[in-house]
């Protein structure tokens, strides 16, 4: 048997022979009517293949293993744990008939085109969120080790917008759900996108980490930077691994597991929540990667190998039965049961057709992800994530006036709004609807060399934070009344409200600056 | 990554002419009349030849770009010319000349009946897309800065929708667009921070011990558990090798059958059936629970076979008919059936037979989920020239037995585009085009005239 799986995590690989000793309490949530909810014609996201999913497992033998629960729908209040309360409203009212009467808030909301508004909408929502916070709840009462929802993992949607064919972000509210009972929890997002909604939400704190694995370079949905790391406590809390076309089992597990031992040594979260979008996989319609459904399920195994609380959820795929291949592969693997690659006889068979086979296999495409660019890739997070150790707990006097940005300053109302030229976050509000809080940038000139500063803002994984944020608070409040008279002007210069660009160095801020706002001005 | 529109702005002929930059869709619909795709023809070279600043230069890296696409058109005449730039091939200059002489004619007149109209509409509509496709993409106002990569899949649903969008009137602003948008290029795009954005996190106080039986006991967060459904209630779990069946945890299907004709779709059918009826009595109440008995073939046992047949029909005209509304004439035809019925018909049995039959036919190509037409690329290509996969056509025979399901294929020749009938193995006659055809006692494949 296998010793290796007892905490030590990741060591050694459970083989079909030597299936991982430990057996996982798994709990499963499925509603039957998650099938039923269509997109529209021609929409490549269906919700039928989780209930293709559902068949394969029930022939396989895994239904019976494992505790299947049909999920509570998320209420209002569970949606807005996260959600603003104007979108959830609209998303519980927009309906297909009435969606020509509220174009504005299509609009406002980015429904309408990727995301479409189709019949049931806001019970699907429910559905798949219920599903997800229930697996989260599930992990909290300590009775299951590993809870799956493959109707979930929709991690585009953010605060106030659909995205990507994501409309709620349950992932989030999975994560905030755990977050009451841990202190850390590490989000693991294997789809072939970047998870840009899940990013944003937790970019600013260092209880959540949030890592991503995505093809990187004109693609959706367009962030997902190496350089994007966190923002003021949340630096260096997030890692984007950003990748090109058609790689392989390999190429991907030569970088997934090595970065990921070292976040799981380094963040030592309470839970895992891991994002298993099946559009990485070979042959995706949208995806351009050439992994296996083996080695898709290699990180699914990883991961559970840590013995950590795991929360699996589903996310992209749009070659629906290879995506029911690959999720029921990885519930096999998450029971430690090993499955024959024959496929059983079941009520979608014929969908399997000409091998009707388990697995994916990997194409001959190409593979442009070199192993130097991999490794350059590989070592520039590992760098980034030794950052995380760097600093011991902080004194109050260490800390130089350079490093703090001003939090409360007179303009501002929300201490949340830091800028600075070197960052990658733009303001608040840039609807068009909330011009009248416009609020103004605050321009550090000489960011580029207080970087390394930044780092005594952070302390230790284990460390108590309050103090050091109570701390923060005082320091910022009062290098903010020293800056303001020099900051002030350069606030009203560069306003930079009516944009989400961004430039990094002083000069591209100059030309910027200038094209920005002259666009302004023509635009009203 | 950047690279692609890097490269597109430096291969663009006229780096700094600005120009307008039309808001039309990128692939006009295919029934765009011929007079609107004129009149927008129009304009752009009107502009082009109006652009008297020192254009020779652009003008003749412009006639060598679409000197190709004027290739094919025999030339008429002595072009007009528009100036004596020798640019592209011998046919480049006058052909633009005439083909803009056409346009404007088209323009003052679109009703006139016209000859060759269908190739010069094609050449027209593919220069205007090679003059503006690039700076459309990259002067998307709604987008910017985010471009187009904010939509993750473009269906082509939305191009009548995209006629909404603003319009660029400004000459001079589209080309200031042009060049932020270089600058904006190379920027990353953009993380919200802020009370708009992130998540509320409280901050973390170690828990007092009690905390987690008070979560536990807490109903409205114990309410988003949901409802067990197995194992059912009053029975325990049993994940050792307790149950009878549990021999066959991650056991595939068996090696081999007896049936009388193995791996046919009615051993298939047989074994399938078996299946369901044994985890029928395995799962007792959960099998209804989880809709086990709405799933697959099963759904096509509530609908008649004319029902079915219509279906058919009205699938194949999807391509011709939007796709909003085939939901609607579906209904329409099938009133019987309601909305939830005709999507569930649809994701069960209807797209699952197309694969099936697309393993028949051994495509190299399977595709469960490819609900759409051909997408746009289609709408420039000639009628028949070059190799294509060949097009299968597939009708339901009207007298077939009610056990059987007879597909029938007309297939076009990828070489001499003739239509050839399938009823054996066949090598048709004019070129390498071959199909396999599986024999069975029972399953039978005709072909029938292709009405």
């Amino acid at each position: 048997m296998d010793p290796s799986s007892a905490g030590a995590g990741g060591s050694s690989l459970p083989s079909p022979s030597c299936p991982d000793a430990e057996k996982r309490r798994v709990c499963y949530f499925y509603d039957p009517e998650v099938g039923n909810y269509y997109y529209g014609q021609g929409h490549p996201m269906k919700p039928h293949r989780v209930r293709m999913t559902h068949a394969l497992l029930a022939h396989y033998g895994l239904l019976t293993q494992m505790q299947v629960l049909r999920p509570h729908p998320a209420r209002d209040r569970d949606l807005t744990r996260f959600h603003s309360d104007d979108y959830v409203a609209f998303l519980r009212s927009v309906t297909p008939e009435t969606q020509l009467d509220q174009i504005r808030s299509l609009r406002r909301f980015n429904v309408g085109e990727d995301c479409p508004v189709f019949d049931g909408l806001y019970s699907y929502c429910q559905t798949y969120a219920g599903a997800s916070v229930g697996g989260a709840v599930k992990l909290n009462h300590g009775g299951h080790d590993i809870a799956i929802n493959w109707s979930g993992g929709l991690h585009h949607a953010k605060k106030s917008e659909a995205s990507g064919f994501c409309y709620v972000n349950d992932i989030v509210l999975a994560i905030l759900e755990l977050l009451k009972i841990n202190e850390r929890v590490l989000y693991v997002d294997i789809d072939i996108h970047h998870g840009d909604g899940v990013e944003e939400a937790f970019y600013t704190t260092n209880r959540v980490m949030t890592v991503s694995f995505h093809k990187f370079g004109e693609y959706f949905p367009g962030t997902g930077d190496i350089r994007d790391i966190g923002y003021s406590e949340g630096k260096y809390y997030c890692l984007n691994v950003p990748l090109d076309d058609g790689v392989d089992d390999d190429s991907y597990q030569s970088i997934f597991k090595p970065i990921m031992s070292k976040v799981m040594e380094m963040f030592r979260p309470g839970a895992v929540v891991l994002q298993c979008g099946a559009d990485s996989l070979s042959g995706d319609r949208l995806g351009c990667f050439n992994l296996s459904s083996n080695g898709h399920a290699e990180c699914v195994k990883y991961m559970r190998s840590f013995n950590v609380p795991l929360l699996l959820l589903g996310g992209g795929g749009y070659t629906i039965r290879n995506v029911a291949r690959c999720w029921c592969y990885e519930t096999g693997v998450a029971l430690g049961q090993e499955l024959k690659g024959k496929m059983p006889y079941n009520e979608y068979y014929e969908y399997f057709g000409p091998e009707y086979s388990l697995h994916v296999p990997q194409s001959n495409m190409e593979n442009k992800n070199t192993g130097k660019q991999l490794e350059d890739i590989k070592c520039k997070i590992l760098e980034n994530l030794s950052k995380l150790q760097h600093a011991p707990s902080v004194q109050f006097q260490e800390r130089t006036p350079e490093t703090a940005l001003p939090e409360t300053d007179e303009d501002q109302e929300d201490p949340d709004e830091r800028h600075g030229p070197d960052s990658d976050m733009v303001l608040g509000d840039l609807e068009p609807l909330e011009q009248s809080a416009r609020r103004s940038v605050i321009q550090r000139t000489e960011f580029t060399d207080t970087q390394t500063k930044d780092q005594v803002l952070y302390h230790h994984g284990n460390g108590a934070t309050t103090e050091q944020r109570g701390q923060g608070t005082t320091a910022e409040g009062i290098d903010s009344s020293q800056q303001d008279p020099k900051l002030r002007e350069s606030i009203s210069d560069r306003l930079f409200s009516n944009s989400r660009c961004e430039l990094l160095s002083e000069n591209s801020l100059s030309i910027g600056q200038v094209y920005v706002s002259e666009f302004i001005e023509e635009e009203n | 990554m950047v690279g692609m529109y890097q490269q597109q702005l430096v291969d663009d002929p006229f780096p700094l002419s600005g120009g307008h930059c039309s808001d039309q869709p990128r692939h006009a619909p295919a029934s765009a009349s011929t007079s609107s795709s004129a009149a927008v023809a129009a304009s752009p070279l009107a502009q082009a030849q109006g652009q008297g600043h020192g254009a020779s230069e652009p003008r003749r890296l412009f006639e060598a770009l679409v000197g190709e696409i004027l290739l094919p058109l025999p030339l008429r005449g002595a072009g007009v010319g528009n100036g004596g730039c020798g640019g592209g091939g011998p046919s480049g200059v006058g052909d633009l000349g005439e083909l803009l002489r056409w346009t404007r004619e088209v323009a003052a007149d679109p009703v006139a009946a016209r000859v060759e109209l269908k190739a010069r509409k094609r050449q027209v509509l593919a220069l205007r897309r090679t003059r503006y496709l690039r700076m459309e993409d990259v002067t998307d106002a709604d987008e910017l800065p985010s471009f187009f990569k904010k939509r993750k899949y473009r269906s082509h649903n939305n191009h009548t929708e995209r006629q909404n969008m603003p319009r660029r009137k400004s000459e001079r602003l589209a080309k200031r667009m042009k060049l932020m948008t270089s600058v904006l290029l190379t920027q990353r795009k953009k993380i919200g921070v802020g009370e708009h954005f992130q998540a509320e996190i409280p901050d973390w106080t170690e828990p007092p011990s009690d905390e987690l039986t008070r979560y536990k006991n807490d109903p409205n967060i114990s309410k988003m558990l949901g409802t067990r459904i197995w194992p059912p209630e009053g029975k325990a779990l049993q994940t050792d090798s307790t149950v009878a069946c549990q021999g066959r945890i991650g056991q595939g299907r068996m090696e081999s059958c007896k049936c009388p004709y193995p791996e046919s779709f009615f051993c298939r059918q047989h074994h399938t059936d078996v299946a369901r009826d044994l985890l029928r009595s395995e799962l007792g109440q959960a099998f209804t629970e989880w809709r086990f008995d709405s799933m697959g073939e099963e759904v096509s046992k509530m609908w008649t076979r004319e029902e079915q047949l219509k279906f058919n029909a009205l699938e194949r005209l999807v391509p011709v008919l939007d796709h909003k509304t085939f939901w609607a004439v579906a209904a329409k035809h099938l009133a019987s059936k309601t909305r939830i019925d005709l999507v569930r018909y649809y994701l069960n049995v209807f797209l699952m037979r197309r694969v099936l039959s697309q393993c028949r036919l051994n495509l190299l190509e399977i595709d469960s989920d490819e609900d759409e037409a051909e997408e746009e690329e289609d709408e420039y290509q000639p009628e028949s020239t070059g190799p294509r996969m060949p097009r299968m056509r597939r009708v339901f025979h009207e007298s077939a037995d009610s056990y059987l399901h007879i597909l029938f294929y007309m297939c076009t020749c990828i070489v001499c585009g003739d239509t050839h009938e399938l009823n054996r193995f066949v090598i048709a006659p004019c070129g390498p085009v071959v199909i396999n055809m599986i024999f069975a006692d029972i399953w039978i494949k005709r072909a029938v005239r292709f009405a």
